[in-house]
């Protein structure tokens, strides 16, 4: 399970906490191009990288520390209120 | 909750969805390829026959996409742009919903949670979603386009899912043109649905369901591919881009590097979805941990089935090996296939209720960011692109409009930019063919030369000698061409009669010569004229632009080719047996046009494209 808990956290990382090395092919712009590719789109673009929205990454990713570690800590909540109320004497 | 509270929270929260998509229809800006639909209607009534012959210029000299036929219809009346568009664009839900499990959606809160999860997934697999939703020309071309190829597998689906499938011979004729439909939709996602149809009818051949709107549907696919593959627009597009390679020399070009980096840049793009999707994997798996349940694998169905759509997805990217052109966009398709992937698999891990509740939570979550995102960049994005719209309306024809810069000029996750900015000569070509303005600026950002064709004439006697830009000049792949020498012959007869001496085409803007020589294309006297003809030429060596011998300039100093916006000195190769000179090009790095420049001591003259 630590192994899996460690894989995710990688994967976060992966998502939105660096990896800014990896570099995009290049896009092409909507426009085609004229008869002689004279000013286009197509080659204008070229080296646009895809955007990235910062505030988005932190979002998904809290978003999935909460999925992942949510219903465990709910559970164990609930198991430790449950065994209190085994735990203690009755009428106290 | 009730059945009955299910019900009507799955209504609402349909109303919702379509509400922030009227919305954004609403505030829909005028942006780069719209501009040209409009100018297309500027001239022509909205109608079936201005469509149709729309889609004939389309199909035969630019783009044949279906989706650039949708894209005329949703700019050439707003009305039918606020409503089809939400509906399409909510519509790609239930089709998702159809092909990951193979049933339509009930109005209940199950559902509902997997339809708020697919389309949470949705927006955060695809690249660029404010883009890819509300910029018509994408939306048209890419989310319109897929949906109606994922429309054509919904009865397929639901029949092979189903125990018995009726005949319903009415279905025949619509299938057809559904097939076909699909078909010239989108180059990149055609051999993917082609294999997956042969899929689909051998499955259902199997099963003793084979029907003859299968069939119908089979056919009209297979025929709408090939006429989009080998439209003859494609020779003409990104400057010929498409038919210029042969997919095997593309794939050559890319090696294992290239293409792998395909399958990286979209590991990369739909990593946001990939990592909601682990956490839910992940929360399911601990759930098990702290339950101390034994894991319980997923049904052979299910996982089947999620295995077929992640290979479909895949199969699209592995297409993309044999594209020209890879860009982000490209990635839709493959990216909501592998939402259908993920939401075939959802449904088993929604089973552990605590899982469901958390995951549905972070979706409400996400989902919210992003229609929040959506509505307020495109309310500001709606009132600068009207403002600018204004003026240019008031605007005294002849004259120069300022207009005020889009923020931001570049494109986000959420927005276009600045398509005046980002594209210098789009600003012009709008003043000039739609308000009739000299020229349009930006204030803000400093502007680029946009690349023009001029003329220089001389006479004799002399007399007034002027540089003046005629939008008819012939450019210079027209000059190749019989009908592009007329046109210039036509302009050059009016004039002879008048003491023309000398008529010189230069370009102005398109390359920066060293030593600011001037840039010719073609230079006519009474005795003649000087034309340098370079054209594309592929051999086992590689790529170049072939130049005719007999045209090459007499004092060739210099040999340089722009492309991807670099320009690089390069050397003529030259054979020993005499043939034509080649101009090498390098698509290493870029693909798109390239246009050769050779020079003399005192100028420098267009030498061909690629």
């Amino acid at each position: 399970m630590r192994v899996t808990l460690l894989a995710f956290l990688l994967l976060l990382f992966f998502a939105g906490c660096g990896l800014d090395t990896i570099e995009h092919s290049g896009t092409d712009a909507a426009v085609d191009a004229p008869i002689d590719g004279m000013g286009s789109g197509s080659n204008m673009a070229a080296y646009e990288p895809s955007p990235r929205d910062g505030n988005l990454e932190l979002v998904v990713i809290a978003a999935s520390v909460v999925v992942v570690l949510g219903p465990a800590s709910a559970m164990r909540r609930r198991r430790r209120a449950k065994d209190e109320i085994t735990d203690s004497p009755p009428f106290s | 909750m009730t059945l009955r509270g299910e019900h009507r929270a799955f209504v609402a929260a349909a109303i919702a969805l379509w509400l922030l998509f009227l919305v954004q229809a609403v505030n829909t800006p005028v942006v780069l390829d719209d501009w040209f639909q409009l100018r297309y209607w500027r001239d022509h009534d909205f109608g079936p026959g201005s469509l149709w012959a729309y889609a004939r210029h389309n199909y035969f000299n630019y783009n044949p996409r279906l989706g650039e036929v949708l894209l005329a219809v949703v700019d050439g009346s707003r009305a039918v742009h606020l409503i089809l568009t939400p509906l399409v664009q909510l519509a790609v839900l239930p089709i998702v919903f159809v092909i990951a499990l193979g049933r339509w959606p009930r109005p209940n809160l199950r559902d509902l949670q997997l339809l708020l999860f697919i389309q949470t997934m949705i927006w955060l697999v695809i690249p660029v979603p404010g883009i890819m939703y509300f910029y018509r020309p994408f939306a048209t071309n890419y989310l319109w386009a897929f949906a109606i190829t994922l429309a054509l597998f919904v009865p397929y689906r639901l029949a092979i899912a189903a125990s018995s499938t009726k005949p319903r011979r009415w279905l025949v004729p619509i299938m057809f043109v559904l097939g076909w439909a699909a078909g010239m939709c989108n180059e990149h996602t055609g051999p993917t649905a082609m294999v997956a149809m042969a899929g689909f009818v051998y499955a259902a051949w199997r099963l003793h369901r084979i029907r003859a709107w299968m069939v119908a549907g089979m056919v009209g696919l297979y025929v709408g591919y090939p006429m989009l593959f080998f439209a003859p627009g494609q020779a003409v597009r990104y400057g010929g881009v498409a038919t210029r390679d042969t997919p095997t020399k593309l794939l050559a070009d890319r090696g294992l590097s290239g293409c792998l980096g395909i399958l990286r840049d979209f590991t990369f793009e739909a990593r946001l979805a990939i990592v909601l999707f682990v956490a839910a994997v992940v929360s399911y798996l601990v759930t098990l941990y702290v339950r101390r349940h034994r894991f319980v694998p997923p049904p052979r169905r299910i996982v089947f089935e999620a295995g077929l759509l992640a290979a479909a997805s895949g199969a699209i990217v592995v297409t993309l090996f044999m594209s020209p052109t890879v860009s982000d966009r490209v990635f839709y398709a493959s990216g909501v296939l592998l939402v259908a992937a993920f939401a075939c698999l959802a449904q088993y891990l929604f089973g552990a209720r605590i899982v469901r509740r958390s995951v549905v939570g972070a979706c409400i979550f996400v989902c919210g960011f992003h229609a929040l995102r959506f509505v307020e960049t495109y309310a500001q994005f709606k009132t600068e692109n009207d403002e600018r719209l204004a003026i240019l309306e008031n605007a005294r024809p002849g004259t120069v409009a300022v207009v005020p810069s889009h923020e931001p000029a570049r494109r986000s996750r959420w927005h276009f930019g600045d398509d005046f900015t980002q594209h210098p000569w789009l600003g012009d070509y709008v003043g000039g063919e739609l308000f009739d303005l000299v020229r349009v600026d930006v204030d803000q950002h400093q502007r680029w030369p946009a690349p023009r064709l001029a003329s220089v004439r001389l006479y004799d006697p002399p007399r007034d000698t002027t540089t003046r830009s005629i939008a008819r000049l012939p450019t210079y792949r027209q000059l190749q061409t019989p009908t592009g020498r007329f046109m210039l012959a036509a302009e050059i007869g009016r004039e002879t009669s008048d003491g023309l001496a000398r008529f010189m085409v230069r370009s102005i803007g398109l390359f920066d010569a060293p030593r600011h020589r001037p840039v010719i294309v073609i230079d006519w006297t009474p005795h003649g004229y000087k034309f340098v003809d370079g054209r594309p030429h592929d051999e086992a060596r590689g790529h170049f632009i072939r130049v005719q011998a007999a045209s090459m300039p007499k004092r060739l100093e210099s040999t340089y080719v722009l492309g991807c916006g670099i320009i690089n000195e390069v050397k003529l190769v030259i054979d020993s047996d005499g043939a034509d000179p080649l101009v090498p090009v390098d698509e290493r790095y870029c693909r798109g046009p390239f246009t050769a420049f050779m020079c003399e001591p005192d100028r420098c003259w267009v030498a061909g494209w690629y």
